[in-house]
């Protein structure tokens, strides 16, 4: 009875400091803005009440069903390719007879140190119509002139391809850190036993990276879902709202249209959304992470 | 003794916070040289009124980073003196009561209202609302076009005899197409206050004086509209925004529309002839005036407010408007400013530089600024690039369309 | 796959890593070369690779500008607070979590993992009126406390103690080893590549930070250095020169320091003691 008392002691001690700067920094913000989201408030003059006016009209609003369909977009054509290529890339610096993996480290690395305020205005220019990198490349195949950033069609693929590139090397770092610790034994083991690279890797590898990979998977799932920086440098929402995602469309108008209530119900639901998207990835992938 | 002593600390605490300066805030939101030209005016009037008062410029980020830093010190009641916003960001702040009407010092300050006069007229008019005199031109410029007079000259056109009116733009930019696919007349991005100078320039409204009501589906904007579409379509007119920059170096633009302070860089980067004139015509001769101006906020003490009024006094003072405007080629904010000779040698030397003036005694115009308007403009923004990217698209059901979708929006700030 | 392939194989291998390097650093290298390009070398058809004369002229107004070295310095100091605040603070939790068995684990997991789902954007206000009232405007406090602990942190580190083997632990606790001496001597030794991991990814996200110093910092001598960076590109014209110049400059310091700590980070992983 006293060891579980202990045991209990131990577990909240632990954890308290922690919880309670997120509390206060986090939680206590965010049930001010549940508060604001029944008011009209544009910060400056005396709030309102509305009641669920301000949700009532978000469910009503094109503009906010429209940018929860781009988000979705951004998110299907973000978090699979960075996550496959990170975690290939973080394989190949695993193999052991390759010689320089440190540079190559570093260099996978770059994108990741950059911040994105300064990687999207980098892309601004490689993007560019006429003087742009990409479009000279693309020049060689016979491809010419894709507006990437003017032209509706193809502005969400241009985030996208910025939102993968700044990731594979992030997640790689994580796969990194996830592949050291498997043991090697493993590894020698199956090897004896006559194991193929494939099987290694379907048997040993993605069982034992398992905690790795779901970690990766909501993180990559909660960044592409929050992508802002990328979308206010590159295209700022446009051309004609073709990258409108749902934080840009919130924050247009807390601090450009000043609908702070609006907003606000904008940010509840976009919390409940994230809230179930990410219980449902902890759901389906219970049973498949291993912990040993 | 001990009573003396305390008689004496006391006073000298007295005198000491007595004599403390007042300190004045100011947030600006520009950067490199324009901030640096600030910061330099305002050390002079620190030392100029030293011991008195104290003027602390703060950087506080681009135009809409500046908003938000005033949106959170504003709840938080935690607001600078001063702050430079930009025009078009403004209304909520007007409607809300949140500046101080400057009226209220100048009436004071009989010595000041006289040289009211000599400030440009259509800058206190462009910050005079129903509360007052709300701010003072601080960085101010309209639009020019520039021309490649080398292109003209190559195309058969006088580039001494520019376009006056859309037409001619339009004509001309017929003659240029002929020297190859690459080459076009004008070419037209999707900045904000050229779409407002367009639309008047072809005699349409985009909101009702008061600012309840839209008026921006009318025939005039749907000729407007069509008109750059049409010149789109047939590949006369090129329609680019991020790569403004490069194709207006390119030498295979005939014209474009740009800010007047804008001249420095072309002049610097441009391998042609550039050319400049006033803004094209349609039906009436109107163009924007853009760029930011320095408020004033009312819940700031009246200590601070009237130490922050002999600054404002000090920064819009014709030498130290003549210096800004001499290091950043933005316009002066007083005539006698203008007329001195520095300022006059400049326009002597390059006639070009004059053209704004010619436009903001002219036909410059504030921009609109209602609480609602932000998102009214980024409807509209987003309106214009989807016929501009699609030169197919049908521009009467768009504006129509776009007309209904911003008076809800109207209905619903004022409701 | 520590027995060394065919020659071929290690070939494409090879070429294959090299083409992954080429292709994700080829932006950072257009920055790097535009930035030295004189501005109608930029507007050139077909684009130059190497700029025909190193133009310095677009860094050289940089260091006139801006006091880079003072903004350098508060920056560390303010990630380097925040990283080392966090390692102890994130790791004190994750240990909690995922190797005490207390009751409301779950739920006190499942609140932290929540705030990453909050939108910062509509936090902002709020915070700014709770660091008001807590009078930390325009200190370092309102950059370090607010962050002392972090979702991220405390969820990755929690993934890996979750994988290290119960079988260490029940020894020690044979032994008669309590809590902190598991945690100190087993646990945290065997996680070296997350902690880094963790401290680096808490170090970049910070040293990049704009918005939060932007709205809590007014005195100028105490400014981080992306906000100071951004003003160095003067905001009339889009100059192409001097934003990769400005971008160049505020990546350097980052690199730089990354490969003083990278050594450390590839030291940490090699020694981890589960290869064994």
């Amino acid at each position: 009875m006293r060891r579980g008392i202990r045991k209990q002691l131990t577990g909240w001690i632990s954890v308290l400091p922690a919880l309670a700067v997120q509390v206060i920094f986090i939680y206590v913000p965010l049930g001010w803005a549940i508060f604001i989201s029944f008011y009209k408030w544009n910060m400056i003059r005396p709030m309102r009440w509305v009641g669920l006016a301000n949700y009532t009209r978000l469910f009503e609003s094109s503009e906010f069903w429209n940018s929860l369909w781009i988000t979705g977009v951004y998110i299907l054509g973000t978090v699979i390719p960075s996550i496959v290529l990170g975690l290939l890339l973080a394989m190949l610096l695993n193999v052991e007879w390759l010689k320089g993996r440190g540079l190559y480290r570093t260099l996978f690395y770059i994108p990741v140190i950059t911040s994105m305020a300064a990687a999207a205005v980098i892309w601004s220019w490689l993007f560019e119509t006429q003087y742009g990198l990409i479009n000279f490349f693309l020049s060689w195949f016979g491809i010419t002139d894709i507006a990437w950033l003017e032209d509706p069609k193809y502005a969400l693929t241009a985030l996208i391809i910025v939102g993968v590139w700044k990731r594979i090397g992030y997640n790689m770092v994580l796969f990194l850190a996830g592949l050291q610790t498997i043991p090697r034994a493993y590894y020698e083991a199956a090897e004896i036993d006559g194991a193929t690279p494939w099987g290694k890797f379907r048997n040993i590898t993605l069982p034992l990276l398992s905690p790795t990979t779901l970690f990766v998977l909501i993180m990559q799932f909660i960044a592409s879902f929050r992508v802002f920086v990328s979308v206010s440098v590159l295209t700022r929402g446009g051309p004609a709202k073709s990258t409108q995602v749902i934080t840009y469309y919130l924050y247009e108008n807390a601090f450009k249209y000043l609908k702070f209530g609006y907003a606000s119900a904008v940010a509840v639901v976009m919390f409940g959304l994230m809230i179930l998207f990410t219980l449902l990835q902890f759901r389906f992938t219970r049973k498949r992470v291993h912990y040993s | 003794m001990k009573k003396a002593l305390t008689i004496l600390l006391l006073v000298t605490l007295a005198v000491m916070a007595f004599a403390a300066p007042v300190k004045v805030i100011m947030w600006y939101a520009q950067t490199g040289i324009y901030s640096q030209t600030l910061l330099d005016i305002i050390a002079d009037f620190n030392k100029l009124h030293e011991g008195e008062i104290e003027v602390e410029g703060v950087y506080t980020g681009n135009y809409q980073d500046t908003m938000q830093k005033l949106l959170a010190s504003m709840v938080a009641g935690d607001l600078p003196t001063l702050a430079q916003i930009e025009q078009s960001r403004i209304g909520q702040f007007v409607d809300g009561g949140a500046f101080q009407d400057l009226n209220y010092f100048i009436n004071k300050d009989p010595e000041f209202a006289k040289t009211m006069d000599d400030f440009w007229p259509r800058f206190i008019q462009a910050n005079t609302y129903d509360q007052g005199l709300l701010g003072f031109p601080l960085n101010c410029s309209t639009p020019l076009m520039y021309i490649n007079r080398d292109v003209f000259r190559a195309a058969g056109l006088d580039p001494d005899n520019p376009p006056e009116t859309w037409a001619q733009v339009y004509a001309a930019a017929k003659k240029i197409k002929t020297l190859g696919e690459d080459y076009f007349g004008y070419r037209l991005g999707n900045d904000d206050w050229l779409l407002e100078a367009y639309i008047w320039q072809f005699g349409g409204e985009i909101i009702s004086d008061d600012g309840t009501q839209m008026l921006i589906y009318s025939p005039e904007t749907v000729n407007a509209w069509e008109f750059f579409q049409k010149g789109v379509r047939e590949g006369v007119f090129v329609y680019g925004t991020t790569g403004g920059n490069a194709m207006d170096l390119s030498g295979m633009i005939g014209t474009v529309c740009r800010s007047t302070g804008s001249l420095g860089y072309l002049k610097e980067n441009a391998k042609f002839d550039l050319g400049a004139t006033i803004m094209p015509m349609q039906v009436r001769q109107i163009v924007p005036i853009g760029g930011a101006n320095v408020f004033m906020f009312s819940s700031r003490p009246a200590k601070e407010k009237e130490a922050a009024w002999e600054f404002l006094k000090f920064l819009t003072a014709t030498d130290n408007t003549k210096r800004w405007s001499l290091a950043t080629g933005y316009m002066t904010s007083r005539i006698s400013a203008y007329e001195s000779e520095e300022i006059q040698a400049i326009m002597e030397s390059d006639p070009r530089f004059s053209l704004t003036y010619q436009q903001l005694r002219d036909s410059a115009v504030r921009r609109p600024w209602y609480g609602p308007y932000p998102e009214v403009h980024a409807m509209i923004t987003s309106a214009w690039e989807s016929v501009m990217s699609d030169p197919n698209k049908d521009v009467d059901g768009v504006l129509k369309q776009l007309h209904e979708d911003a008076q809800l929006v109207l209905d619903d700030y004022y409701y | 796959m520590n027995r060394k392939p065919r020659l071929p194989v290690r070939i494409v291998v090879y070429l294959l890593v090299l083409l992954v390097a080429v292709l994700i650093n080829l932006p950072f290298f257009w920055m790097l070369v535009t930035s030295f390009k004189t501005e109608d070398e930029v507007f050139k058809l077909p684009p130059s690779f190497l700029p025909t004369i190193f133009d310095m002229r677009n860094y050289v107004g940089a260091f006139d500008l801006i006091p880079l070295g003072r903004y350098v310095v508060n920056t560390l100091i303010v990630a380097l607070s925040v990283t080392g605040l966090q390692l102890v603070f994130n790791s004190f939790a994750a240990y909690g979590l995922a190797r005490v068995k207390f009751k409301g684990a779950n739920i006190v997991f499942m609140i932290l993992i929540g705030t990453l789902m909050v939108p910062p954007e509509v936090t902002m206000v709020p915070l700014y009126v709770i660091i008001k009232n807590f009078g930390m405007i325009d200190s370092y406090r309102a950059l370090i406390i607010p962050f002392m602990s972090s979702a991220f942190g405390i969820f990755l580190l929690r993934q890996f103690f979750l994988g290290i083997p119960k079988e260490l632990e029940e020894a020690a606790i044979i032994d008669g080893a309590g809590h902190m001496k598991i945690f100190f001597q087993i646990i945290l030794p065997l996680s070296k590549p997350a902690l880094y991991t963790m401290a680096l990814y808490t170090f970049l996200a910070h040293w990049n930070e704009y918005m939060w110093p932007l709205i809590v910092i007014n005195s100028a001598e105490k400014q981080m250095i992306q906000v100071g960076i951004s003003q160095f590109v003067s905001g009339w014209e889009t100059q192409w020169t001097l934003r990769m110049a400005a971008s160049t400059v505020a990546v350097i310091p980052i690199i730089v320091f990354f490969f003083f700590v990278q050594k450390q980070f590839v030291e940490g992983i090699s020694i981890s003691g589960l290869k064994e």
